[in-house]
């Protein structure tokens, strides 16, 4: 199954460094949705399919946890993991993005084995990308 | 607090600039933007992040364009060519919002401390700083500094 992702940056380079980590990492992809913040993404999930979503934590307008926490009102939404990719990475800010219902969090900066190791976590092992396979699965920018 | 901030600031920076850009760097002795090679360079950018909590203040971090340039090309896997002033500005802050995050987590002795949106400010209100870190890489040189704004009592430990 290809997957349908949704990442949830303010930063246009983080956004796009993120996109680039997940198809580096191997995972057959359809889609790649983008939000600048909060607000945006709950626009795009109101009128798209998303399988997993990868959030930032500090954004205007609308913060990653604030996205949680309107998800989570939503019977639709609140199934759809969401991972925060984040500078936040006190243990109590940690605890609260779990306590609230992250699926899992990346610390930047990043390297494209965690965001590789926590999706296949939360995803199981999902379909490969012929090409990756092919190359043994190591990692190419 | 001010050299536990500063140890973890620099440190934080050679883990960003490694892990993230790919660039090397390396801190310099010199502490005084008067003899610095960084403020000889007529290009240069800066940019500040807030943070919060048991103490307050900002960091800043100033480079030249040139080296901005190369840093969103290892960073995006995109050619000069194909970069606008957003994509520059783009990734100058976002390396900023990772080091001053970085850092601030690494300080086990303080409570939670929230950042704010990392900003570009004008580098002439701060090439007079003279508690500069000064590093280079081999693509050129960058400096950082960072300013408490609510210290806590415990700040001058």
């Amino acid at each position: 199954m290809a997957l349908c992702v949704l990442i949830v940056e303010d930063s246009m380079p983080m956004r796009g460094v993120i996109k680039k980590t997940i198809k580096a990492a191997g995972y057959r992809t359809s889609t790649f949705f983008e939000a600048e913040n909060g607000q945006k993404a709950l626009e795009v999930i109101e009128s798209n399919w998303v399988d997993i979503i990868l959030t930032d934590f500090n954004m205007p307008v609308l913060n990653g946890l604030e996205l949680i926490l309107e998800m989570k009102k939503d019977e639709l939404f609140k199934k759809i993991p969401i991972v925060m990719v984040t500078t936040e990475g006190s243990k109590e800010k940690i605890d609260e993005f779990m306590d609230k219902g992250a699926a899992g969090y990346i610390r930047k900066p990043f390297t494209p084995e965690q965001i590789r190791d926590l999706l296949s976590e939360i995803l199981g092992e999902a379909e490969y990308d012929d090409e990756l396979e092919d190359s043994g699965g190591e990692f190419d920018f | 607090m001010m050299t536990n901030l500063k140890i973890q600031v620099v440190n934080s920076i050679f883990e960003v600039m490694e892990t993230m850009f790919f660039l090397a760097a390396e801190e310099q002795q010199k502490s005084s933007s008067k003899d610095s090679a960084l403020f000889e360079f007529s290009d240069l950018k800066a940019c500040c992040i807030d943070f919060s909590g048991g103490f307050s203040g900002k960091i800043y971090l100033v480079a030249p364009l040139a080296l901005l340039r190369l840093m969103t090309e290892y960073f995006l896997g995109e050619k000069g060519d194909n970069l606008t002033d957003e994509h520059i500005d783009g990734t100058f802050t976002e390396a900023l919002n990772m080091i001053a995050g970085n850092a601030l987590r690494k300080l086990d002795d303080q409570p939670y401390m929230g950042l704010g949106l990392p900003k570009l400010v004008d580098p002439s209100q701060v090439m007079n700083i003279e508690d500069y870190a000064f590093f280079n890489t081999v693509d050129g040189p960058m400096a950082s500094f960072f300013e408490l704004t609510s210290p806590d009592e415990n700040h001058k430990k």
